[in-house]
């Protein structure tokens, strides 16, 4: 389909036609069903996200009267929407972010490269912050303060099998994240 | 290719445990240097191309169907609008600000026998309310709810209401079969005990039968009847139900104005709050929805209840806006 007859489509979109909708739903509803699973990583919430896009582009279909190109229109309604999706469920911050000197140390002293290291300290941080809470405070005491298995242990009187379980997971974590990274 | 981007691209083609999925979700939508994350993603976007995607056309139908229902309705809603608001000038309405146990709701009908008016109990956000219909049968309406039925209600051959929202209905024998509607669902009776709940908070709307036996049924649904104990919820979306067993008691406990939950699962006490307060619950992270917890509800307020919950739970809690809450862990 050239330019041309794309906004011609879209004016008869915004104009309420179904015959139209129908034509772009088929078209594009795979597209925005992939993008948000790759996303949001759930098959059934990427359907409903999706199911939620054309539904509020049918309700909005006014504010299309001056749209030229219909992809990149999609694409902010589909952002807005994973946006949303994401900022449900946001880990609360660390009180204390992570330092650049922490980092080699977490990733197991693989990771001093590039520049951006804002991005790499966010995202650990991150995930960190994400972690249950006993893991979360176990991590940081056996990595901030140096603390050994036996000392944590003792400190919050648990078994030492338990703290070992909750470093070794918070540790897998990290890793998987580092592959992002 | 930038560090954001090949972040993006990574993490688009790949699985990770929450805690990533959660650290990316904050990071994306993080406003600082949003415009290279968006650009970074509108090139994934870009990239994507239908050839590459399989899609099967008869469920890709058959959802495109569920949203034509979905834009008829809104066609629907707008009509019946203005009908509602042409009744409400018609017929005495009644806005109940009762609570349990300080005010019984207050059933309101027009009179004059000779038109027919639409008799309409609602209950507001933070109020319930106990009526009784002209037949007898009484009806417990949840927060925000409301229940409509025409003044010849007495003489019709069928009683029939319509319901939006949550109610509980202990229907009175007297030969006429009482009928819910509610969205999608019809639900037929005689006499006998049970819950619907019909709200845009929920996705699936649920018919719970205590005692007795209801039969429902709908446009594009098969009819069902249910036995005691049953529980049918039906997906509006996707216009499918199912009918499962459940402990009724988790799903009507809020027309009592207290309970107490002893020993229960944390999955059980959730189900009981959100009917009692009219949330969507969800879970984050490794919850064990099987511990065992005992609470108490008298008249707390919702945010009360649910930092109980959370200290309970040894999980944290957030609420997200006025109908939802999540428990992260």
């Amino acid at each position: 389909m050239n330019g041309t007859q794309e906004s011609e489509y879209i004016q008869r979109l915004s104009g309420g036609s179904y015959e139209v909708f129908d034509y772009f739903y088929l078209k594009y509803a795979p597209l925005v069903e992939t993008f948000a699973r790759a996303l949001l990583k759930d098959k059934s919430i990427a359907e409903d996200i999706c199911q939620d896009v054309f539904l509020r582009l049918w309700l909005r279909r006014r504010s299309l009267r001056g749209v030229r190109a219909f992809k990149p229109f999609l694409f902010t309604i589909v952002k807005h929407a994973v946006y949303d999706y994401y900022s449900r469920g946001k880990p609360i911050p660390l009180e204390q972010g992570l330092t650049s000197e922490e980092l080699p140390e977490l990733f197991g002293g693989d990771l001093a490269r590039e520049e951006d290291l804002r991005d790499v300290i966010s995202l650990a941080s991150l995930t960190i912050a994400a972690m249950p809470e006993q893991r979360r405070k176990i991590f940081l005491m056996s990595r901030r303060m140096g603390l050994t298995q036996q000392e944590i242990a003792a400190r919050e009187g648990i078994s030492p099998k338990t703290v070992e379980y909750h470093i070794g997971r918070a540790l897998e974590q990290l890793k998987a994240l580092s592959a992002l990274l | 290719m930038g560090k954001k981007k090949n972040i993006i691209n990574r993490f688009m083609s790949g699985s990770f445990p929450d805690e990533v999925k959660l650290a990316f979700g904050s990071w994306l939508t993080d406003p600082e240097d949003q415009q290279e994350k968006e650009d970074a993603l509108y090139s994934e976007w870009e990239a994507l191309s239908a050839r590459d995607i399989s899609d099967s056309t008869l469920e890709r139908r058959r959802k495109l169907n569920l949203i034509h229902r979905h834009m008829e309705g809104e066609k629907q809603k707008t009509l019946r609008s203005r009908f509602m608001y042409f009744v409400a000038v018609a017929a005495a309405a009644a806005l109940i600000a009762g609570f349990f146990g300080l005010g019984r709701g207050i059933r309101s009908h027009s009179n004059t026998p000779s038109a027919t008016s639409e008799v309409c109990m609602v209950t507001s956000s933070n109020s319930k309310g106990e009526f009784q219909l002209p037949d007898g049968t009484s009806v417990w309406l949840n927060i925000g709810s409301s229940l409509s039925y025409n003044s010849n209600f007495e003489k019709a051959s069928v009683r029939e209401v319509k319901l939006d929202g949550e109610a509980y209905f202990d229907v009175a024998k007297d030969g006429r079969s009482f009928v819910v509607n509610a969205g999608d669902l019809q639900v037929s009776v005689l006499g006998t005990r049970f819950a619907v709940r019909h709200t845009p908070l929920y996705e699936r709307d649920q018919v719970t039968l205590v005692s007795g036996s209801v039969r429902v049924k709908g446009e594009g649904i098969q009819a069902v009847t249910l036995s005691p104990g049953e529980q049918l919820s039906y997906d509006r979306l996707l216009g499918d139900s199912t009918v499962r067993t459940v402990d009724t008691g988790d799903y009507v406990s809020w027309i009592r104005s207290q309970i107490s939950l002893e020993d229960c699962t944390l999955g059980k006490v959730i189900e009981n709050l959100e009917h009692r307060y009219r949330v969507k619950v969800s879970t984050l992270g490794d919850i064990d929805l099987d511990q065992h917890i005992t609470l108490k509800i008298n008249d707390e307020s919702k945010e009360k209840i649910f930092t109980v919950l959370s200290f309970l739970a040894d999980c944290e809690l957030r609420i997200i806006d006025e109908g939802n809450i999540v428990l992260i862990r």
